[in-house]
Parts: C-alpha cells; structure tokens; sequence
C-alpha cells in the first residue's frame, strides 16, 4: 500500500512538472502577464543527443543564466524592471510533433576540438539550429544561446595568405570601426590567422568566451523584441515591483492540541487562498479541519476542530536559482471544537467556539509557473477553550497552485 | 661570370621557397583549434596546430615529394578547384572553416569555406590527407560531421 502511494506521488509530480513553461518560439520574451514590470524570457532547446548532453548542457545553461537583469526607467535610473530568464532543455526525440518548431534544434557531436556553430534566430519568431561539440569549454553554449537569440559576434579576424602575400579579411566588427588602427589584428607567417574583440567588447562574452554573460547581453536580446523599457506603472512607483498571482493550497495535516488537562493529535489537513498585494506581503484565508476519535468497547468519543482565519503573510525573495520558497504567515479567526460521545446507543455532542491564532512558516519547492509542492508547513495555533488556552501545534505538507492564465 | 651566377642560385632558390600551397582549416571563431599547413615549390612543409591567438599545440617540418606535389595540383585541377568561387558561407557564426590558397606554376585561386561544405574542396583535402597520412596529419575543417540545420 506504502509503495503504491509513493507511486503514485512521483507519477504526480512528474504530471505536474510536465505543466512546464511553454512558449511558441525557440525565444520568446514577454512581459509577465501578472507582473509588468518583470520581462520574462524564456529559451527553448531541444538537443539530438544523449541524456548526458541534455543533462551538461541544461547544468551548463541554467548556470549562466541564473542572472536577473535590471531595466532602469528613462527619468529614473533608479526605479524600473527585472527581466527572468527561464531556459529550458529537452532532447529533440522526446518531443511531440507538435512542440518541434517552438524549441532550438542542437545537433551534438564529439569535441574536435573546433568550436561549435549557430545560426542567428529571432526572438518571438520562429526557432534556429545548431551544431555543438560535447564537453565545450565553459561559457561556450551561453555564447551560442545569445545567437540563438539574435545576438551577432563582437569579434572580428584576419588570415595571412603567405601565397598572395597579403592579408584577407575574414570577419569585420558591426558597427565599424575595426580596433588596432583600422587593422582588426596582425597575422603572421607562423599565426596566419588571428581574431580580437571588437572595439569597447573586450569583456563581452559575445567576443569572447573568457566573458561571463552580462546583463548588457541580456539587455540587448530584449532590446530585440522592443521590450527594453519599463511602463509608466512600474516607473510611479517607490520600488519595481511584483505582482504574483493568487494561490490556493491544500495541505493535509497533523494538528496536536490541547492543554494541561487534556490532549491528543488529530489529522485533517487545511485550504486557503493568499493574494499578493506588494511583492514580498499578501493577505489569506484559512480553513482547516482535524479530527480524533477514542474507541472503547461501546464507548467512542469524536473530537473535530474547525478553524477559520485571515491574516497577513510575508514571502521571502529566495536567489533566482534557488526553487525554495520560505514565506510566513500570521493570522487570527475562530475555532469550533465539537465533541460527539457515544456510549452504547446514546450519544451526546457539544459544540464551542473559540477565539484562535495561526502563525507559522512554510517552505515551498517551486515546480513550474503554475505549482508548487508545500514541503512543511508549521504553525503554533493556540485556542482559547473553557477559560483556559490550549496550545496547539499543526504540522501540514500539501500543493500549492497559483491562478494565471496558461 | 659569377655574380651571374650568384643572381641565378638566389632566384631559383627564392622561386624554390616561395609558399605555394597554403592551408589555414580549423576554427573560424575567436577560440578553437585551428591547423595551418604551407608548402613550397620545393615541397619542403610546415604544419601547426595552435590555437587562436594562443600557443603552438603541435608543429612539424616535413618534405613531399615533387611527385606527391604535383599530384596533389592536379588533384586540384580535376576537382576545379581553380573555378571554384573565393568563398562559401554556410550562414552559421563561430564553428569551422577552411582557407585554401595555392600557386600552380603562376596561377593562383583561393577558396574560403566557413560552416559549409563543397564537394571539390572535400575531394582535395581526402587527396591532401591521403599525402599527409605518413605525418599523422589530418586536416579538419568540420567536414567529418554530418552538421544539421532543421
């Protein structure tokens, strides 16, 4: 029974990390549909190779692009947007027929040594290819990735033809000027081709693979899709600013309580709704159900706690790669303790209300855009029953879903 | 009588060691490995395999035969490489290329290829391999992988 449940649990988290960001293009980048100030990109690759490639490669990816990007507003530098950039990596036969022409295509080979090759794309159109070496230097798959996303090369190279005796030219900077002069770089008899970093691209991972990504790389990929600017909106107010949607959780659980005179554990589980009204605090609902049953020959006493609260709740800004989201909440309501004993064929049920407090933290593990899976949550949520408190602690794991248009 | 002579020795020596055949192939982005080969009317080569703007990683000096030269000219005479365009671009960035530049008594051609493949350039360069084999030399361009653009 054990096993068929933790079955069934992993084949529901798979089904619900399948409900994964997905987009149309190879890049697509967007403004957040519940957030306009937050520029969401989203890169799509599909590799024809090994699960080790997809798994290297994706490492590889999310690494370089972990980095957040600030988009300042034209009056003030000091206001403005965030962009996010999610990247996503699957191998090219395990999608559907359908989802083919909405992700990059990358053919993976063996390291020759050469280097690895892409075909400039488009943002919001379409999807390119490539061709990548296995096991490529660092940073080598985040230069071909910012092709991918219609960034050109920051380079420009000379070969020495020794036969004609002159120097061709090979790749030319866009925008002119070429740096040394006009001259690129030197090649010679014994280095018959060289390559330097266009002029003011010294440290730009377009020119070299020595760079790490900046955000002017990212800025100038969402400059592509005209979406380097922050709406009036964003720039009035005192800070950027998020807007995550609402979410529900269900969360079944474990609820002690009691006081110095009696106590016992009961299990229920809890549903609610928080709605974000700044970026880190919200506001929520709460109601919860546990129950305890005592069996004695005839005797069967029932206990069942109602509570309902509302309160506040704060959510912590976790890094961008971390999937851990701690958040804290403080609420106050009611609680309704009903007590059903049972002896023989009578039966006798009494019924009190309490004030009650809830307050507690939660971590979450963020799956996708639309669930995340409630780790733990725990509460110390005192009732105040006969005159006395009760102290009673709750101990709840569950799903947490957010309410956004797919 | 011998400054003559002198003249004579210099200018055949020079025609002698002018480059007539040169290979640049390997990477064609600002990283990457890229090989050079140059050959001279004497058949006397040097080979190196470097990478861009860095060290030498191997280099060797070697002798191919006036048969073996000759050969390989008219290697490149049947494949057309002397009607061959100056350049080929296959529209890909960063990757692999190759320049070929070669002097057939007095007539010379270049051809550039970067991200593509021609078929007559893939001919003479299997020929050059072949020549090449005794040095463990096999000239790369990216023509052993099959690219793919969907």
């Amino acid at each position: 029974m054990k096993s068929a449940s933790l079955i069934l649990f992993i084949l529901f988290v798979n089904w619900l990390q399948s409900c994964g960001p997905s987009r149309r293009f190879g890049t697509t980048i967007e403004r957040d549909e519940n957030n306009p100030c937050q520029i969401n990109i989203i890169i799509q690759v599909a590799l024809e190779g090994t699960d080790a490639d997809v798994q290297a490669v994706k490492n590889d990816l999310e690494a370089c692009y972990s980095k957040q990007c600030f988009i300042p507003c034209d009056k003030d530098s000091t206001k403005g947007c965030m962009t996010k950039t999610t990247i996503v990596v699957k191998k090219y036969g395990e999608l559907k027929e359908e989802e083919r022409d909405a992700y990059h295509y990358v053919y993976m080979v063996d390291n020759d040594g050469l280097p690895s090759n892409a075909y400039i794309g488009t943002p919001n159109a379409g999807a390119s290819s490539g061709t990548w070496r296995r096991n490529a230097a660092p940073r080598v798959y985040c230069h071909e990735v910012l092709h991918f996303c219609g960034l050109e090369d920051k380079y420009c190279s000379r070969i020495y033809d020794p036969v004609k005796d002159s120097v061709i030219i090979e790749l030319t900077c866009n925008p002119p000027p070429e740096p040394n002069g006009g001259n690129c770089c030197t090649p010679s008899a014994t280095d018959t081709r060289c390559s330097t970093p266009c002029d003011g691209h010294d440290h730009n991972l377009m020119a070299t693979v020595g760079a790490d990504l900046s955000c002017q790389n990212i800025l100038d990929i969402v400059r592509k899709a005209g979406l380097d600017n922050c709406p009036l909106e964003c720039c009035a107010s005192g800070k950027t600013f998020t807007k995550p949607p609402p979410e529900i959780h269900v969360t079944p659980g474990y609820l002690h309580f009691g006081d110095k005179n009696t106590s016992f554990g009961a299990y229920g589980g809890s549903t609610g709704i928080s709605i974000k009204i700044k970026s880190s605090w919200g506001v929520g609902i709460d109601a919860g159900y546990y129950m305890h049953t005592e069996k004695d020959n005839t005797y069967k006493e029932t206990s069942g706690i109602l509570t309902i609260t509302g309160g506040v709740k704060y959510t912590g800004n976790s890094p961008a790669p971390s999937k851990l989201i701690i958040s804290g909440h403080a609420m106050a309501g009611i609680a309704s303790y009903s007590q059903k004993v049972t002896v023989g064929n009578n039966s006798n049920k009494n019924t009190v209300t309490s004030a009650h407090l809830n307050i507690g933290a939660a971590l979450d593990l963020k799956l996708n855009r639309f669930w995340n899976i409630r780790l733990l949550q725990l509460s110390y949520a005192p009732t105040f029953f006969y005159e006395s408190t009760q102290h009673n602690f709750k101990a709840n794991a569950g799903i947490v879903y957010k309410l956004q248009k797919r | 009588m011998l400054l003559l002579f002198c003249l004579i020795t210099v200018i055949s020596l020079s025609a002698l060691s002018q480059t007539v055949v040169f290979i640049n192939a390997g990477s064609r982005a600002a990283w990457g490995n890229q090989q050079q080969l140059l050959i001279d009317a004497g058949g006397n080569a040097r080979y190196y395999l470097r990478e861009v703007n860095g060290p030498v990683k191997d280099s060797i000096i070697f002798i191919l035969s006036a048969t073996q030269l000759q050969s390989f000219f008219e290697k490149a005479e049947t494949s057309g490489f002397f009607t061959l365009n100056t350049s080929y671009d296959g529209g890909a960035v960063d990757g692999a290329g190759i320049y070929i530049s070669l002097n057939n008594s007095g007539r010379k051609h270049s051809v550039s290829l970067v991200n593509t493949d021609v078929p007559a350039i893939n001919e003479l360069i299997r020929w050059l391999n072949s020549l090449l084999e005794p040095q463990k030399i096999v000239i790369n361009y990216g023509q052993f992988v099959q690219s793919k653009r969907r």
